[in-house]
């Protein structure tokens, strides 16, 4: 009974130790703040709104504000706002990790602001990625951007889900900066093919070899090749190590996060 | 003076391109060149037949034309100046060949017209029907170059053997070919202010060459050769024994040695002269410093001719365009800030490498100089280069790599060093209309011609 007690005791402080590694994990990886994560799941759709702000950007009535907001799109998908004040890899890498690793590739956008890389990200998976491509991710955080670098945090992220919103309404936003650096980009390129066309076209082509025999009257005849070995030359030209066959990469497993992220620096 | 008269009737005859014989202005009967007894007898027996020719000198530019029948010269072809004195008969020695005009001043001036409206922004006054119709058809003094080659021609091959470890082992050969090569019929003009850019593009088929008759002059004119037939002699060799490699290259013989690019030289056999038909035309721009100019080939139609850009006519051609491009781009694309700003200076350097170009060739052709006296360079000099006519370009690129590697986050600084790198862009675009405008244009020439009777 006692060895048993033992064991039974043995048993749990293994597995404490094992939770509070983890725990201690995380902390050690992320930095990031552990407080909890509010959430909100859709009854009609089942698709969750998640406020978890690990790099503590919002106070407490910011975050119920953002989540109230942000309830509505779950009617699109799952929304996330993500912060973080630790991350080693990519801004982009990150989000799509989270969004990948809670929900797959179900319908949803994540908007992320990663304090470690100074970036904000919006990502989009299923669906969701048809409306709010990278092009449409890279003009909100665009629209946004100044937002964070004032540190309005909250502000910039309610932004991005109100024009998240807005477009997966089907309506449109503002892209200001783009017709402006189209239009400059338009006119540039049309200098330089107009140029281009008259460039090549007034070039007076000298005649070709081909031409030139062409026009005159030529003969060439070989009557005969006569060839007298005179040496052996010996080159140096060492064999590679070819190995055989390729290195098999890692292995299959199907699919991978099929949406995409676009961003902004700030 | 030998005047070509009509048997029947005593007028002028001219050679008719369109027929390929001599026609009676008057009486319209018409007549095979080589037929005409006088002509055709005294070509056959005198070698040295001098044939007598009216003598038309530019008071502006000093260039002469030669006139075989009464045609008067009123305007010179090379600087288009009104005014042409008669000046002298001269006894010429005649040429070797001739290829007679193939092609008439209608199907000319059709080919001209054809070419023009294929042309973006062409200046209107090289439009104007008073111009195009002063296509004068002149025949340019060409000196025919013949080389051959008969008997032995030395060459190396490696061939491979075996492989042992590291090394790979080669036979080496020592080729001997017996080879004859004959090439007859490669030619360049003799005249100093036909510009060799144009002559070389338009060349003529030694095929259709014939023997020297003056009565294919009738109703055209000649132009009497300045410069030495000597003087391409070296650039016709190295032309022919390409041509000449080439061809020996297909001979599978010499790979049987391992030698895949068989060399030979031919040596120069003799030079003869031509006359060959080129319609000119000068066309003077509404300043009437400068003067482009437009020549056809006579017997094949091709069209060589100077462009130059209205830039008027660019502007608004570049905003018609920008709408197409601009709905394209919209449509399709859309750029960050930073890509937005590569692009640009990609332009920049494309505009850079196009400017480069442009400026090697006015270089070559001395229309601008290193300004130096004593400078042996043939090349522009790279400061000069640089700091007169490629630094907006370079400055457009420094600009834009100093805000893409300073890694601003504010959009303002990307968006704003976009539009000072296209500014600059466009004005670099500015410098290369003019630099295309400076090789389109020539000043009108002056040429210094020996007075008085020449035999030649």
């Amino acid at each position: 009974m006692k060895l048993n007690k033992k064991i039974v005791l043995i048993i749990i402080l293994l597995f404490s130790f094992t939770i509070n590694t983890k725990a201690l994990d995380i902390q050690k990886i992320d930095g990031d703040n552990t407080d909890e994560i509010l959430k909100y799941k859709n009854p009609n759709t089942s698709f969750e709104a998640i406020i978890d702000d690990k790099a503590d950007l919002l106070n407490e009535e910011e975050e119920n504000k953002l989540l109230d907001q942000i309830t509505e799109l779950t009617n699109f998908g799952n929304i996330i706002f993500l912060s973080t004040n630790h991350n080693t890899g990519t801004a982009e890498k990150y989000s799509e990790n989270y969004y990948y690793s809670n929900y797959g590739n179900q319908n949803g956008n994540l908007f992320l602001i990663d304090m470690d890389n100074r970036r904000i990200i919006i990502t989009s998976g299923g669906a969701n990625y048809r409306v709010v491509t990278t092009a449409k991710a890279n003009i909100i955080t665009d629209n946004i951007y100044k937002y964070a670098t004032r540190k309005e945090y909250y502000e910039c992220a309610k932004l991005a889900f109100e024009q998240i919103n807005t477009l997966l309404n089907n309506g449109k936003i503002a892209e200001p900066m783009r017709y402006t650096s189209n239009i400059v980009l338009a006119l540039t390129l049309s200098a330089l093919i107009s140029f281009l066309i008259v460039y090549n076209n007034a070039k007076l082509k000298k005649s070709s070899i081909n031409e030139i025999i062409k026009n005159s009257k030529s003969n060439l005849l070989v009557k005969s090749v006569t060839g007298t070995k005179t040496g052996t030359e010996r080159v140096y030209s060492p064999v590679s190590d070819s190995s055989s066959g390729g290195g098999s990469s890692g292995g299959g497993g199907g699919g991978g996060f099929s949406g995409g992220s676009g961003g902004h620096s700030f | 003076m030998s005047m070509i008269k009509c048997p029947s009737c005593g007028a002028n005859l001219k050679w008719n391109p369109s027929i390929q014989k001599l026609k009676c202005d008057f009486c319209r009967t018409e007549y095979d060149a080589e037929n005409l007894k006088r002509e055709a007898k005294k070509a056959k027996e005198d070698k040295n037949f001098i044939t007598e020719a009216k003598c038309y000198k530019c008071t502006s530019c000093g260039a002469e034309l030669l006139s075989y029948d009464e045609t008067a010269v009123t305007f010179c072809s090379y600087c288009g100046n009104q005014s042409m004195i008669e000046s002298k008969l001269i006894e010429k020695n005649n040429p070797e060949y001739i290829i007679p005009f193939k092609k008439s001043q209608e199907e000319c001036i059709k080919e001209y017209k054809k070419t023009i409206s294929k042309s973006l922004f062409v200046p209107n006054y090289m439009k104007d029907d008073l111009v195009i119709q002063k296509f004068r058809g002149i025949y340019m003094p060409y000196a025919i170059y013949h080389f051959t080659h008969d008997g032995n021609c030395d060459n190396k091959g490696k061939k491979y053997n075996h492989r042992s470890g590291d090394y790979v082992y080669y036979d080496i050969y020592s080729i001997k070919s017996d080879v004859s090569a004959d090439y007859n019929g490669i030619s360049y003009d003799l005249l100093s202010i036909y510009d060799d850019r144009f002559s070389q593009s338009i060349p003529f088929d030694f095929n259709e060459v014939i023997p020297y008759n003056t009565n294919y002059i009738a109703g055209f004119y000649a132009d009497t050769l300045d410069v030495d037939a000597d003087t391409y002699t070296s650039e016709a060799n190295k032309t022919i024994n390409e041509a000449a490699k080439k061809e020996l290259k297909k001979e599978k013989q010499f790979l049987k040695y391992g030698c895949s690019n068989p060399e030979i030289n031919l040596s120069l056999k003799e030079k003869k002269i031509g006359m060959f038909p080129v319609y000119f035309l000068g066309v003077q721009d509404k300043s009437s410093k400068y003067i482009s100019y437009a020549v056809i080939n006579g017997e094949t139609g091709k069209v060589a001719m100077d462009l130059p850009i209205d830039f008027k006519k660019y502007i608004l051609g570049c905003l018609i365009l920008t709408i197409p491009i601009f709905l394209l781009i919209n449509s399709f694309l859309v750029l960050t800030p930073t890509t937005v700003l590569i692009i640009g200076l990609v332009i920049s350097v494309i505009s850079m490498i196009i400017s480069n170009s442009q400026l090697n060739e006015l270089y070559d052709r001395k229309i601008i100089t290193n300004n130096e006296k004593k400078s042996k360079k043939n090349k522009m000099s790279l400061s000069k280069k640089i700091f007169k006519y490629l630094y907006k370009q370079i400055l457009s690129i420094i600009l834009g790599i100093a805000i893409i590697g300073i890694n601003f986050v504010d959009d303002l600084y990307y968006y704003g060093g976009a539009v000072i790198v296209f500014l600059f862009i466009i004005w670099s675009f500015y410098d290369l209309v003019k630099e295309h405008n400076q090789l389109s244009k020539n000043k009108l020439p002056q040429l210094e011609k020996r007075g008085g009777d020449e035999i030649e």
